[in-house]
């Protein structure tokens, strides 16, 4: 729950003029760029964690197959030795 | 003890391929239940074999019975003809190309015997290709009436209460291509209750032209009946919506609000004033959330109540009057932390129809968002209403709560935006066990009747809880796709819960939550088990054979 966070902070008055206004849409305009950034990023985030949690399970299955290799690997071995 | 019920299988055949036939026929005919009767109705096929293969059938088996019709009526025509034919206590749907399980009357029978209030049963189904291989097995959840709105998902194996089905008056033409799912519509309107069994016992034919295979390209009417079915639904129950398709997946279907009240809806938001980086600037969260309502939102009945700590200054008090002007009511809070605590004392002090509970860290992303809400809230049936969460970079933070051995969790959690989830379902609405209290909305007088949030629970579970308190009311509570928002919670906040906290949930609704009836045994975290997709294609038996039920 978010709302626990105390700090608050008040932005300072911003400078008049044109330089302030052109450095204010240049700052806009920046923050515009890491926003797009961050979704794209998201999107690459969010896949990795899908396939990671994917083959964390699939390695859980083969840890489990693994342990009945024996019966398999004779079974194997007998059916070599038929041919 | 009541005798078992006779089952009518119903099945409609129009130019069956010869081998396909034989192998459904050979499906039916190898069921371990004795009590069935088939209605095949020949829907003037015009390849020759089709006669032969249905007339040996009928010769070999008396339970098997044949009609054949004089000119193509099309599938509605050929289903209600089986249905005059039919004279057992429930019918059962199965397409000319399927095949059943072995077991699947035998456990539709159990399922009845369980609950002899049952009108509707349905199972779990995968699909079965012209070699016979087994794939893509669909593990659903128990009745979700919600779901039904939003996705055919009930489907195969459906079998139907005769009489119900007859009441209802049959299979409707003007649905032709989802006469099935506007029978179930209709049926389960009326039904006592709709059974679930949770096991793989319908297989459905994936062949070029069929809808198992080809998607909408091979029936793109379909898919239109569709959406005209849910639509007639919604007017029968008085549900306040639009039936849309969706863009993307021809089976996903989405209700818009058109509401015909606007009932008066209190958004409760406890704060302690706080602020953190929100895209690269610093913000006060209350003061961001509250600005996003009042900008956002097209809906015009409602307050904020702010439920405020003394640590919220009064420069943002006083920003927040000016952003909400007479919309807002400023409750001050005192005492230690108590998020419970903090809602009951926002409920109590607003006024709504509607509590819309939000934590100060949402920012409203659909402008009908209230609309939403209400529209599902204001059903009698339903309890709670939740949204579907993002995170700022686009992630998924919430999509509805499941449930594992009596504890909640966040299913794709963290996974990207555009995840369509297990069978579409973060895209579709659906009802769940639990919603997030991050964005909840529930109508005051069942606020009331739950008794609120408990505050023996100031942390975490309160929402949970509360939830389950509803559900155990008799209550659904529902997850909307549609309803979605962005949550700054931090990505990497800890999730910390003390022990005592689990102890707590556990002791007070297990068993009730140890299996997640919104979700399937064979499905964990919102994913199939690799082992029972395994077993289900090699046709393996399910480990442990008990047959879940649930009601409706």
């Amino acid at each position: 729950m978010a709302e626990r966070g105390t700090s608050t902070q008040s932005g300072a008055a911003a400078p008049e003029g044109p330089e302030a206004a052109e450095l204010r849409a240049e700052v806009a305009r920046l923050r515009g760029l890491l926003v797009e950034k961050d979704v794209e990023m998201g999107k690459v985030r969010g896949r990795l964690q899908q396939l990671e949690e994917r083959t964390t399970r699939m390695l859980g299955v083969a840890a489990r197959l693994r342990r009945f290799g024996p019966p398999f690997a004779r079974l194997r071995a007998k059916l070599r030795g038929r041919r | 003890m009541a005798a078992a019920p006779r089952f009518s299988i119903l099945t409609p055949v129009y130019d069956t391929p010869g081998p396909v036939l034989r192998a459904m026929l050979g499906s039916v005919a190898a069921q371990r239940c004795g009590d069935w009767e088939l209605c095949l109705v020949d829907d003037a096929s015009s390849e020759p074999q089709v006669a032969e293969i249905l007339a040996a059938a009928e010769r070999g088996d008396p339970r098997i019975r044949v009609r054949r019709r004089e000119a193509n009526g099309g599938i509605v025509a050929a289903s209600n003809d089986a249905l005059e034919m039919a004279r057992g206590e429930f019918v059962v749907l199965l397409d000319h190309d399927d095949e059943l399980h072995r077991d699947a009357l035998r456990k539709v029978e159990r399922a009845l015997a369980a609950n002899p209030e049952a009108d509707y049963v349905y199972t779990d189904e995968d699909k079965i290709d012209e070699a016979g291989r087994r794939s893509a097995p669909f593990f659903k959840p128990d009745w979700s009436p919600e779901r039904m709105r939003t996705q055919m998902y009930s489907c195969h194996l459906s079998v139907l209460r005769r009489s119900l089905v007859e009441q209802v008056g049959g299979f409707d033409a003007e649905f032709e291509g989802s006469q099935d799912w506007d029978l179930v519509l209709k049926v389960t309107e009326r039904a006592r209750q709709v059974v679930h069994v949770p096991e793989v016992l319908y297989h459905w034919r994936t062949l070029a032209g069929s809808a198992a295979g080809g998607g909408e390209a091979a029936k793109p009417w379909a898919f239109e009946a569709g959406r005209r079915a849910v639509q007639a639904h919604c007017e029968r129950i008085g549900l306040p919506a639009v039936v849309e398709r969706d863009a993307a997946d021809p089976g996903v279907y989405h209700l818009e609000p058109r509401l015909r009240e606007r009932p008066p809806v209190s958004i409760v938001i406890p704060t302690g004033g706080g602020s953190r980086e929100v895209r690269y600037e610093q913000v006060v969260l209350v003061v961001n959330c509250v600005r996003s309502i009042v900008e956002s939102s097209t809906y015009d009945e409602y307050e904020i109540v702010v439920v405020a700590d003394g640590s919220v200054g009064e420069p943002v008090l006083a920003e927040l009057g000016e952003i909400a002007g007479e919309r807002l009511r400023i409750v001050p809070f005192e005492g230690p932390f108590n998020f419970s605590a903090k809602i009951d004392h926002g409920a109590a002090h607003s006024e709504g129809e509607h509590l819309l509970l939000l934590n100060d860290d949402i920012e409203v992303i659909a402008p009908d968002w209230i609309e939403r809400m209400v529209m599902y809230s204001g059903l009698e049936r339903v309890g709670a209403v939740g949204a579907r969460l993002l995170w700022q970079d686009g992630r998924l933070q919430h999509v509805g709560v499941e449930f594992e051995r009596g504890l909640p969790g966040h299913p794709y959690r963290g996974y990207a935006g555009e995840f369509p989830g297990y069978s579409n379902n973060v895209r579709i609405a659906r009802n769940c066990l639990a919603v997030t209290g991050a964005c909840l909305m529930t109508r005051r007088e069942v606020f009331d009747e739950l008794g609120g949030f408990d505050t023996r629970l100031p942390v975490n579970y309160n929402d949970a809880d509360y939830c389950l308190k509803a559900w155990s009311s008799g209550r659904r509570i529902v997850y909307d796709p549609d309803t979605t928002m962005y949550h700054f919670e931090s990505s990497s906040r800890s999730m910390d819960v003390e022990d005592w906290e689990k102890r707590w949930m556990r002791e007070k609704w297990l068993p009730s939550a140890d299996r997640d009836p919104y979700s399937n045994p064979n499905l964990r975290r919102g994913e199939p088990r690799v082992g029972a997709v395994v077993r289900s294609a090699l046709r393996l038996p399910r480990r442990r054979s008990r047959t879940h039920l649930e009601v409706a």
